[in-house]
Order: structure tokens, then C-alpha cells, then sequence
């Protein structure tokens, strides 16, 4: 009975009447909704239960008609001619009774069985407009069930009247427009239509001209086409001639007329609608003077409770994280002297790449959190609205704003949601736009390697670099974004900006939780799929093909002469003897390591003393040694033997990982590209640490780690090592061209990813990825040859960049475009 | 009955208009009726972003806002409500101009 293709049940409706929260509740499933139009893009299956039968019911993006001019349109149309489905579910805003039933008239004209839906009748009501539920099922011929979708109230009552009409068929409704002195014509065409072909809507539509329709006919009706053509053509050309006015026009004149009949016979009250409470609140959060502070306001509160108040949780998630790293890297097979079992050295690697982005886990719950409230109350809408002006001038939208938060335009966001809710943007031009200048927001996993630079670089300008990356990303994003559209997005269409400004609504607990889980969820289940996987070729690419017999050879030589020492120098301790078992020895120094590695995450005494504790009991044979201090004479020197055999392992296998990673394909990849990247100062290391960020930008710190010489359970920071290791004169500039490459770097892969999912090209793929890389490249370039050339440090570079960029925004911004003239000029008519 | 036809992005806030017809076609004309701006649909600017544009409209009796670019509500033919409103300088000076 429900064969998954089987005609389905549809929900149609205008935008932001509440589908989508009536399918979820009689699906059981999550659809995205929030309190703005066009939130379901596209159609969304899921299952009902009516009685005893299980029937798919088909979630549709909200259309205000179903001509074929928006893309919105176009889905609904094509799945309402070509599957028609055996009931249609059609939502009406009982607030906006007059518009929704333009949609109703339609569907109803083409003839098809219709059930309706009077959602937000809480709305109306508080409005003092409730409508009469049982005089508009008279008037349209239909069943009409009250609802609040939102309280999930009236639900039952659908289900039974869904039911109900798919038992009984459905019956001609007995009150459709009269479209007057059109009537004759539309006669005269349905009786030279085919029987299957004949409903009025798609009589109206061919009298309008409908160029879809007309092509179908051709497929359809071959060479008996084109007379019925001409004369619906001719019938149309008649009536403009005698009525003065288009088809078009006249249809839809006559069917508002006849909607505006309803409305009155439906609404009661004879009261004037007071003035609503939305437009009171909009008359102070939109008030020209008011709206840009409260922006600002909402803006810094994002940012505060997120990302500054979400740091601070990460000091309670971070301990959790790296002690599951410890307590499994205490499980793996043990660390050998010199060469690691490969399942440890691999595991540990997978482990240390999600930890990264695991870790930012309680940040992205509290800024979908705020986001989702910002949807569900209507104020995103009002972002729109006073950002627009700003965001066009730049080939963008308001609509824009949305992505640019979620990609983090104040230093932390991610682009792939980022990415996701350009879903929202009508304008296909703008749209690709946001989609291709998202991922230059400073996405969390960008702000690791900021905060690296800048603390060994610019320490006295942590704020002022912070300040000068936030918003550079956003200028240069701007600047692109109006670049594309002015070249090779000029021909893509736009459409015009009418949006339909949403009534506030207060956000429900239970709503905006869920979208935060499911926001994070997303964030989660990429580090699953795609950073896993490519932190598994990068494993590879940075140990192949490992090191030659030579250089084994040589390394172990040296392993056997520290290991010599060693011994020489404990051969009269009287603890000597137990150290001979070279087990014992390598036991030793790993729980040594490990021991550094519990105690780091510690700060007060008494969780000290419990891990001395747990450690004593467990390993009573060797706690003596690997506790720093306390014990005899004996076992002090013991101990200081110990960290000198430790120290030379540890140089040791660290010049072998070097020596690995030289030879490795990466590395040799990174080497090759040294000629082209020596204009913006990078070494080899830092393009292999460029190149592994691609897979997640979180690990180009973990790869320069490595590549600057991480040592397990070293208590060097990396900024120390870095900094050590980069002290020639121009450091700073090769920091600071790194920093503003990294701003400018193509999407991670998840994002390259999630713009081929929401542009449905490859090819936009493929040049969100070259385009920033080499526009990354030739800035960085720019700003160390001229630094280098004219011998200035980074600030002043930086200020240098900063204030040209500016500039250009200033200029593109203010410079006064003609605004095309209005096609006519105001004139006297009748 | 005659009177003065302004395009709607050139009608001060707050003045209650009438529209008399759309000059736009095409996709846009079609998303300016879905809105419900046809001819004889009561219209009026309520306010203006903060950097003049867009504008945000209430259409029809009933509580309807919609958010339109200046460029989209200069394709709305207009007839003020109230005569009286005409005195406002500008306007009569920029239905003058050719
Ligand atoms: N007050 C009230 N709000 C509702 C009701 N039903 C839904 N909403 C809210 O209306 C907003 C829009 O709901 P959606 O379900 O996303 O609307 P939609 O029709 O799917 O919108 P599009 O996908 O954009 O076409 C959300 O903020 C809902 O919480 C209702 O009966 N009363
Ligand atoms: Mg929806």
C-alpha cells in the first residue's frame, strides 16, 4: 500500500506559514524551520500515519504562486503536474487569509483533491481576526481543520479530515473565481483541450502564455499543437484589445477580488486590526537611529556568549579529551626505544586530529543555540533588512548575513554551516557569491594558528593583530565577493528583493535546542567522516616512504652507544641489576613519559597526590624512578641517568621523525613548491603544514608541531620551538604573510565539500579552492616582497595592508553607481 | 478621477497610497502582485533601513510587511490617499521634472 513511489500527500503553502513544523509533527522527523521565508528548499519525504495506513507525505518549499519564475516555484509546479499527489495538504496563514488563498484559488483550479490547513490561528486570534472555519470550508468547497502548529494543537483533528477525504474523493469546489469577460475564452479552450488536459488553472496559465506549458503541448499534442496555440494566442491578443488590460493582469486581479470576498465573509470583527505588536517592537529595533546600536549589541552578545564564554568551557572539556588520548595511549602497545608499533603511532595520530575539533564542540553548541533563537524570533529577518544596503553594494544580500555569522565573522564560526544556510538567499547570483566568500570568515580552526603567531611574533600587539585579522577577512570577503559578481558571475540571474518581513515570535526551548544539537551533530559527523579519512592520507603521505637502511643503521648506532653510556655510568648502583632487563629499562622511561603527561593536565596539590598514588599502587616496581625527586641517594642518581638516556632518545627519535618527513611525499611535495612560495616567505615546512591543512585547518598547527619538533610528554611549547627555530631577521614578516595567507585559503575539504553539495557543481568547487589559493598567494607574496623590500616590520606591513584595504572598500562602497532610471517617469493619469 | 502619479520610492514615509499600476516585468512583476502590491491594493512606506534602503511597506488594511529595495519600489505607480499630502515641496517639485 506504500510503495515508496506511490502518489504521496502534499504540503503546499506560502513561505513561513509553518509546513515545516506540521510535517515534522506528523512525521516524527526534523525538517529545518525558522521563523523567515524560504527555509525548505527542497522537498523532503517522510512517513504519516493515518489509521492503519503508513503514506509518505511530501514536505514542499513555500511558494506565494506557482507561476515558474523562482526556483522555489518551478519545484512545486513540476512535483504538482508530474506526480500529482493524491491529496494535497495546503497550509494557509490564517493572519494573511487574503494572500494564502491566491495559492488555495490555484491548486483548486487545477483540479486536484485539497485539504486546508489553518495554521497561526493563534495569531489571528490574538489579532482579533479570527477566521470562521466553517464558513471558508463553504465557501471553498473543502475541508478546513483550525491549527497551531506550533503547540501542535488541531493535529487529530487533520489527521481524521485527511482520512476522511482520501476515502471519500474529493468534490468540485462549487465557488472558484469568476474571471468575467475571460470566461468565454477560457470555454472555448477547454473544449479544444484533451479531457486529461483541460483544467482550468492550465487553460488560465496557456491564456497568460505560459512557456513551459506550451512546450508540453508541442511534446504532447505533436502537429494538432500549434492551431490550439495560435488560437489561445489570439484569444488573448482579443481580450487586451477590448479590455485594455493583460491577461495576466485581469487573472490576478479577479482572483485577489475574489480572495478579498472570502476574507470579509470569513473574519468577523468589525474592528479596524490594531496596530500589531511586531510593528510596535519594529517601530524601536528598526528606528534609523536605534537599529545599528542594537545590531552591534546582538553582534558583540553572539560573540561574548559563544566564543569568549565558550573558551571557557573548553578548559572543562579539553582535560576530558586529552585524558581519553592518555588513557588510550596507556593501552596501545608500548612505545619501543626507538621505532613505535604502527598501530600506536596511527591511533594516536587519528586520536590527536578529531580531539582538535572535538574541542570546540561546547562553542558551537551555544552559537547555534543563539542563532537558532535569533531564526525563531524573526530579528534575523531585520539583520536582512538593515544589512542589505551594505551587502548589495558588494554583488551580496541580506540575506547574506546569516552564512557570515555561521562562518564566523568575528573569529569563530565554521564555514560548512556556513555554507549550508545560503540555502536561505533567493538570488541565485548573490547566493553563489556568499557561498564562494564564506569560507574567508575566520573559522575556529583558523584562530589556532592566529593565536600561535601572534603569541611568538607580535606579543605586544596581540589586540591590535586580533583586531586587524577579525576584519580583514571581512573586507577582503566584501571585496571578492563584488569582484565575482562584476566578472564571472555577471550572467547568472538575480531576483528582485522583496521579502516578506516575518512577526516576531518568542522562540520555543525545545526548538532551538534541537537545532543546536542537529547544528553540531553536522560538525561532528564531518570530523567523523571526511577530516578522519583525509587525516589517514596525510598519515600516509608524512611516513612514506620512511627512512633508507643508512639512516636506520645510523640512528640505531647511536641508540646503542647512549644506551651504553647508560649503563657504564649505573654499573655500581646497587639498583642496577633490574635495569639490565632491557623490558624493565623501556618500561621505565614510557611510564615516565606517561606519568609527564597525567601530571600536565594537573594543577592542585591533591589531584597530584592522587595520581602519585594510583601510580605507586600500580607499578610499585618502578614508581621510585619515574617520580621526579624524593627516594635515597641511590635512586636519585638513578633517576638522573635515567633522564639523560631519556633525553638522548628523545633527540633521537626526533631527528629520525624529521629525517622521515623530509623524505616523505609530502614533504618532498612541500620541497618542489619552495620556489613558487619563497616569494611569501615559506619554507618547506611551512607548505607541508599548508598542505595538511587542507584536510582540516585545525592540523596545520598540529603538523608544524610535529615539523618543529614535537617530543612526546615535551614540556617545551610549541611556541617556544617555533620561535627558536624561526630566528632569522624577517620572521615576523614570513608570520605575518602566513597569517594573511591562511585568512585567504581555500575552504577546508569538508566546505569544498558542502559547496559542491549546494551549488550541485563541481566545477564551482574546484574554483572555490584555486581561486583563494592563488589570490592568497600573491597577497602574502606582495606583503613580504614589499616588506622585505623597503625594509619594514610586520605591523607596519600589516597596517599598510589593513588601511589599503579600506581604502578600496571605501572607494567601492561610496562611489555613486546611476541607479537605472524607473522605466516611466511620474506623469498625470486618470 | 484624476490625480498625481509618483513611483513609490519617491513617496515620503507614513503617506497611505494607492497603487495604480506596476511597470516591471517579467520575474518581478509577478513577485511584487504574489506580494500582494496589485492595482488598487492600499500601500504605504513605514520606514527605511538605516542607510535609506530598502524600504519596508504595509500592504493592504490588514497587518502585511514586506522589505523592497528602492530599486524594486521605483516600478510602483502610486496615487496618494490624501491630496492634502501633496503639499510636501519635493514631490511637487519631482513630479514636475521631465
Ligand atoms: N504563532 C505560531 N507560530 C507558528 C505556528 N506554526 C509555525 N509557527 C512558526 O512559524 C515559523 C515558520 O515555520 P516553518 O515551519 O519553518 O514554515 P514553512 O512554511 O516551512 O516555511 P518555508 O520553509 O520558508 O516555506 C516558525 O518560527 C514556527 O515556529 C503557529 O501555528 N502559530
Ligand atoms: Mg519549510
Amino acid at each position: 500500500m506504500s510503495a515508496p513511489d506511490a502518489p504521496a500527500i502534499a504540503l503546499i503553502g506560502q513561505p513561513n506559514c509553518g509546513k515545516s513544523t506540521l510535517f515534522n509533527e506528523l512525521t516524527g522527523l526534523s525538517q529545518h524551520i525558522a521563523n523567515y521565508p524560504g527555509v525548505t528548499v527542497e522537498k523532503k519525504t517522510g512517513y504519516l500515519k493515518l489509521a492503519t495506513q503508513r503514506l509518505p507525505l511530501v514536505d514542499l518549499p513555500g511558494t506565494y504562486s506557482l507561476t515558474a519564475f523562482s526556483p522555489e516555484e518551478r519545484v512545486v509546479r513540476q512535483y504538482l503536474l508530474n506526480s500529482p499527489p493524491r491529496l494535497s495538504v495546503n497550509v494557509l496563514d490564517a493572519s494573511q487569509l487574503r494572500r494564502s488563498l491566491s495559492l488555495t484559488l490555484q491548486v483548486l483550479e487545477m483540479g486536484l483533491p485539497l485539504v486546508c490547513v489553518l495554521n497561526m490561528s493563534d495569531v489571528a486570534r490574538r489579532h482579533q481576526q479570527a477566521v470562521d472555519a466553517r464558513r471558508l470550508a463553504e465557501l471553498l468547497g473543502v475541508s478546513v481543520v483550525e491549527t497551531v502548529g506550533r503547540r501542535g494543537e488541531g493535529l487529530e483533528q487533520l489527521k481524521q479530515c485527511m482520512a476522511h477525504t482520501l476515502q471519500q474523493g474529493h468534490t468540485e469546489a462549487p465557488y472558484l473565481p469568476d474571471y468575467g469577460p475571460l470566461e468565454a475564452a477560457i470555454r472555448t479552450i477547454q473544449q479544444a483541450l484533451p479531457a486529461q488536459m483541460a483544467s482550468r488553472w492550465r487553460v488560465l496559465r496557456l491564456l497568460e502564455g505560459d512557456q513551459e506549458l506550451q512546450t508540453q503541448l508541442h511534446s504532447q499534442l505533436k502537429e494538432a499543437a500549434a492551431p490550439l496555440l495560435a488560437e489561445i494566442k489570439q484569444q488573448a491578443t482579443a481580450f487586451t484589445a477590448q479590455q485594455g488590460i493583460s491577461v495576466g493582469d485581469h487573472i490576478i486581479i479577479q482572483r485577489d477580488r475574489h480572495a478579498r470576498e472570502i476574507e470579509a465573509a470569513c473574519i468577523a470583527s468589525a474592528r479596524p486590526p490594531k496596530v500589531s505588536f511586531s510593528e510596535r517592537v519594529d517601530r524601536v529595533l528598526l528606528h534609523r537611529a536605534i537599529a545599528p546600536v542594537v545590531l552591534l549589541a546582538t553582534v558583540y552578545l553572539i560573540y561574548y556568549a559563544s566564543i569568549v564564554q565558550g573558551y571557557e568551557l573548553t578548559h572543562y572539556t579539553w582535560p576530558l579529551l586529552s585524558g581519553i588520548r592518555n588513557q588510550l595511549a596507556e593501552w596501545l602497545p608500548a612505545a619501543g626505544f626507538l621505532y613505535d608499533p604502527l598501530s600506536r603511532s596511527f591511533s594516536l595520530w587519528l586520536v590527536d586530529s578529531v580531539n582538535t575539533l572535538l574541542n570546540y564542540v561546547p562553542i558551537f553548541l551555544i552559537l547555534f543555540a543563539l542563532i537558532a533563537i535569533l531564526e525563531d524570533s524573526g530579528y534575523m529577518a531585520r539583520i536582512a533588512f538593515i544589512l542589505d544596503r551594505i551587502l548589495h553594494r558588494f554583488g551580496l544580500h541580506g540575506q547574506s548575513t546569516l552564512p557570515f555569522i555561521l562562518g564566523g565573522v568575528f573569529a569563530g564560526g565554521c564555514a560548512v554551516p556556513g555554507v549550508m544556510a545560503t540555502r536561505a538567499i533567493p538570488d541565485p547570483r548573490a547566493r553563489l557569491a556568499t557561498i564562494l566568500t564564506v569560507p574567508y570568515m575566520n573559522c575556529l580552526a583558523k584562530v589556532p594558528l592566529y593565536t600561535l603567531l601572534i603569541s611568538i611574533f607580535f606579543v605586544e600587539h596581540k589586540a591590535l593583530m586580533m583586531f586587524f585579522i577579525a576584519t580583514i577577512t571581512v573586507m577582503v570577503a566584501l571585496l571578492v565577493a563584488r569582484l565575482l559578481t562584476f566578472s564571472i558571475l555577471r550572467p547568472l540571474e538575480t531576483v528582485p528583493f522583496v521579502m516578506e518581513m516575518p512577526r516576531y515570535h518568542l522562540p520555543t526551548v525545545q526548538g532551538v535546542v534541537r537545532r543546536s544539537l542537529e547544528r553540531t551533530w553536522l560538525y561532528v559527523k564531518k570530523v567523523g567522516t571526511v577530516v578522519l579519512a583525509v587525516a589517514v592520507v596525510i598519515f600516509v603521505l608524512l611516513n612514506l616512504p620512511g627512512l633508507s637502511a643508512d639512516e636506520r643503521a645510523a640512528f640505531e648506532q647511536r641508540a646503542n652507544s647512549a644506551l651504553q653510556t647508560f649503563y657504564a655510568e649505573i654499573a655500581d648502583n646497587p639498583h642496577a641489576a633490574r635495569f639490565q632487563d632491557a623490558d624493565y629499562l623501556l618500561t621505565a622511561l614510557n611510564l615516565a613519559a606517561q606519568y609527564r603527561a597525567r601530571r600536565m593536565n594537573l594543577q592542585n596539590a591533591e589531584a597530584i597526590a592522587a595520581l602519585d598514588q594510583r601510580f605507586q599502587s600500580r607499578y610499585p616496581e618502578y614508581f621510585a624512578f619515574i617520580r621526579p625527586g624524593g627516594g635515597d641517594r641511590d635512586v636519585r642518581a638513578m633517576q638522573r641517568s635515567l633522564r639523560t638516556l631519556d633525553q638522548e632518545r628523545r633527540m633521537v627519535r626526533l631527528e629520525m621523525q624529521e629525517t622521515r618527513i623530509v623524505n616523505s611525499l609530502l614533504g618532498r611535495v612541500g620541497r618542489a613548491l619552495e620556489p613558487v612560495t619563497q616569494a611569501a616567505g615559506f619554507d618547506w615546512k611551512i607548505n607541508v603544514a599548508l598542505l595538511s591543512s587542507f584536510a582540516a585547518r585545525e592540523s596545520s598547527v598540529a603538523t608544524l608541531g610535529v615539523l618543529f619538533q614535537a617530543e612526546e610528554g615535551s614540556s617545551q611549547t610549541l611556541e617556544q620551538r617555533m620561535g627558536g627555530a624561526m630566528q632569522h631577521a624577517d620572521a615576523a614578516l614570513v608570520a605575518l604573510s602566513l597569517i594573511i595567507f591562511f585568512a585567504l585559503y581555500p575552504p577546508c575539504l569538508a566546505t569544498a565539500i558542502m559547496v559542491r553539495i549546494q551549488t550541485a557543481s563541481t566545477g564551482w568547487m574546484v574554483f572555490s579552492v584555486i581561486f583563494p589559493t592563488v589570490l592568497g598567494l600573491l597577497v602574502a607574496s606582495a606583503i613580504y616582497t614589499t616588506g622585505v623590500h623597503f625594509a619594514l616590520d610586520a605591523v607596519q606591513m600589516m597596517m599598510a595592508f589593513w588601511l589599503l584595504t579600506l581604502a578600496l572598500l571605501l572607494i567601492i562602497g561610496l562611489w555613486p553607481t546611476p541607479r537605472p532610471r524607473p522605466p516611466v517617469e511620474p506623469t498625470h493619469a486618470h | 478621477m484624476s490625480c498625481a502619479e509618483y513611483t513609490l520610492d519617491r513617496v515620503p514615509q507614513g503617506h497611505p497610497c494607492r497603487i495604480v499600476r506596476l511597470t516591471a516585468q517579467g520575474a518581478v512583476r509577478q513577485r511584487l502582485l504574489d506580494m500582494g502590491l496589485l492595482p488598487s491594493a492600499q500601500v504605504e512606506m513605514v520606514r527605511m533601513a538605516p542607510l535609506g534602503d530598502p524600504l519596508e511597506l504595509r500592504v493592504g488594511e490588514r497587518d502585511s510587511f514586506i522589505a523592497i529595495r528602492r530599486q524594486e519600489a521605483s516600478y510602483i505607480h502610486v496615487c496618494l490617499c490624501s491630496e492634502a499630502a501633496l503639499v510636501t515641496e519635493n514631490l511637487a517639485m519631482s513630479s514636475a521634472s521631465p
